[in-house]
């Protein structure tokens, strides 16, 4: 590992995470080689590649800062995600889905388990399946436990979608996801999620109206969840530091794949919940939504 | 000059809801007769009142001094009852939700009531709430803008706001047996009935904006008492989900409608109380969000303005529309009670 004295060496050209490192300035410094480093990796194109090359050149840890979709073709081929050997931590900065905003989320619920899920996404044409994507990992992390895909339709390019959520004592627990394109300068990305039960959680995240709300209400009060200051890159390097000083496991990067391949089955041709036999016919409709 | 009401059935909805809005409403409305079905309820709401009361309905609707016949007893009681409204000669009918069960029963009422002449009001309050009429000018200006309409309830027992607008009791609706839902029949019978008694109070105005019900994507009950309904209308994505618990916070009644310029939230106050309007969000394009204003009417108040307003002749009757309406909801609940069965069956 790379060390200046007691700091951890980050190898990154992203402005957000130079900030970053002048931020944690007694526990990271800025260095050019990711040898023995925390790699810095952006999420955009084929950044699994670059994961995995930043791995092959001896990073100690590598950050995904704020990771696309993968090309479909990576998970239908055998060497695509999956595959990666865990051997060093990965840490995935997903602004949409910040691990101290879903920590707030599950300790206000304390431990009750919500009866419906329901999340609404919008986004521009080119961010939806992010959004979509952030959206499902919301879920799995309010109900604690893997999603499954029951239903689904679309109409132009919105999507509807019934899933299954299996939480950690086995209850099933239903989610819905509506995800629809919204245009205009100001569209970013806007995520609603609600947890219907005993214990309601809402979330409400508008990325272009600078929008973070969070809410769980009970039958005898509403508690707002505190705003977040910390940015995001910041956030997930004292995460990655962390990891590197606890050699705890990091789950990120298989939550993101998960995630990530939920929906893509999602904005596959759409199957209704009894008909998996008629995908062909939803194979014609699919222009129609794309 | 105020009209003389006579209210079939003793339900909370009446005992919480019609009777002080009337009450509140005595320049326009006075109740003069409540009917039971047997249950001995009706004699204690009408002295209330000063009313007459009876058992059963053929008293009620026999009374002369009943003008306006209000039909709040159980649904599929409604179109038997309007039509022995009409029978008897009564031109005025105000009818809870739904209209009928069956789109046959939907036919042959509005059938009677245009042949007749007959003022008819359905009570889907949310279609008169205040909020409601700009959202729709809103949505009819963006034309085929409109992607998604999702409709979220989580209810707790009407009981807690039985209370606060009524004294007494037994405020809960004697019950019946919890229905088993692990068997498809009872599990489609029961969704059947949710969508034509609670999602009916938005079907109106869903379909108003997304007329016509192409295929239903998915139908599910949802423990312990709820659905989970989506569906396509042309190109719109339409989603109903309804959570009834035992517990826990305050309602949530949210219809929210994605375009692509905007999202539109609607937030309904709780059932049975007065607590004004629904209020409105609008996130633009922008980013800006825009917050509507409550009115301090409440849509039960509107829908007994309405009304008036209909038999004193400054708003006709749309026949055509009260039938679609119910034509509306009665197609989307066979098609997801049938969505439920082949999905069980498989």
């Amino acid at each position: 590992m790379t060390m200046n004295g007691s700091r951890v060496g980050v190898a990154t050209r992203l402005p957000s995470y130079r900030a970053a490192i002048a931020e944690l300035s007694r526990s990271a410094t800025l260095v050019e080689e990711a040898r023995g480093a925390v790699a810095v990796v952006p999420g955009v194109g084929d950044w699994w590649q670059v994961l995995l090359s930043a791995r092959d050149q001896g990073a100690a840890a590598v950050v995904l800062a704020e990771p696309e979709m993968l090309p479909r073709e990576l998970f239908d081929g055998g060497s695509g995600p999956g595959t990666w050997p865990a051997d060093i931590p990965v840490v995935v900065e997903r602004p949409r889905l910040r691990p101290d905003l879903v920590w707030e989320a599950a300790r206000a619920r304390q431990g009750t388990r919500a009866r419906i899920v329901t999340v609404e996404c919008a986004a521009t044409a080119a961010a939806l399946d992010d959004v979509i994507r952030d959206g499902l990992g919301w879920v799995r992390s309010l109900v604690q436990g893997p999603l499954t895909l029951v239903a689904g339709s679309c109409a132009g390019q919105a999507r509807m979608a019934l899933l299954d959520a299996r939480a950690a004592d086995g209850t099933s627990i239903p989610a819905t996801l509506v995800g629809t394109v919204l245009d205009g300068p100001g569209a970013g990305g806007f995520l609603q999620v609600l947890a219907l039960g005993e214990v309601r959680t809402e979330l409400v995240l508008d990325q272009a109206a600078g929008l973070v709300r969070l809410e769980t209400w009970t039958a005898g009060e509403t508690l707002g969840a505190p705003q977040h200051y910390e940015s995001s890159a910041r956030l997930t390097l004292r995460r990655t530091l962390e990891a590197l000083s606890s050699g705890q496991p990091v789950p990120d990067l298989e939550d993101l794949l998960q995630d990530i391949r939920l929906a893509r089955e999602l904005l596959e041709p759409p199957k209704t919940e009894i008909d998996v036999e008629t995908r062909q016919s939803f194979v014609a409709f699919r222009p129609k939504c794309r | 000059m105020a009209r003389n009401v006579g209210i079939l059935g003793t339900g909370p909805g009446v005992a919480a809801l019609h009777l002080p809005v009337l009450e509140g409403l005595s320049d326009l409305f006075a109740v003069v007769h409540i009917a039971d079905a047997g249950s001995g309820r009706a004699q204690a709401l009408a002295e209330r009142s000063g009313a007459t009361w009876s058992a059963g309905e053929a008293h009620l609707l026999g009374d002369p001094a009943v003008e306006v016949v209000a039909i709040c007893s159980p649904p599929q009681e409604h179109a038997r009852q309007i039509l022995a409204a009409l029978a008897a000669g009564k031109r005025a009918i105000f009818c809870e939700k739904p209209l009928a069960t069956t789109k046959q029963q939907a036919d042959e009422v509005i059938s009677a009531c245009r042949a007749a002449g007959a003022v008819l009001l359905v009570g889907t309050n949310h279609l008169f709430d205040a909020a409601w009429g700009p959202v729709k000018h809103h949505l009819v200006g963006l034309g085929d803008k409109v992607q998604a309409i999702s409709v979220t309830l989580a209810l707790p027992p009407n009981d807690r706001y039985h209370r606060l607008v009524s004294e007494g009791g037994p405020f809960q609706s004697a019950r019946r047996g919890r229905p088993d839902l692990e068997d498809p029949a009872v599990a489609a019978g029961v969704l059947h009935q949710l969508l034509t008694g609670l999602a009916i109070h938005d079907l109106p105005a869903i379909r108003a904006v997304a007329p016509g019900i192409d295929e239903v994507v998915y139908a599910r009950i949802a423990p312990p008492l709820g659905y989970l309904v989506g569906y396509r209308a042309g190109a719109i994505l339409v989603q109903l989900a309804l959570a009834m618990l035992p517990d826990g916070p305050d309602a949530l009644w949210r219809m929210a409608i994605a375009t692509s310029h905007d999202r539109i939230e609607v937030d309904f106050p709780p059932p049975f109380v007065h607590a004004g309007s629904a209020t409105t969000r609008v996130r633009s394009a922008d980013g800006r969000w825009t917050h509507g204003r409550r009115e301090p009417e409440d849509g039960y108040v509107a829908e007994w303005r309405r009304l008036a307003s209909l038999l004193d002749g400054n708003l006709r009757v749309e026949y055509d529309e009260l039938l679609a309406d119910a034509r509306y909801a009665i197609e989307l609940a066979d098609a997801a009670a049938a969505r439920l069965l082949e999905g069980a069956r498989r």
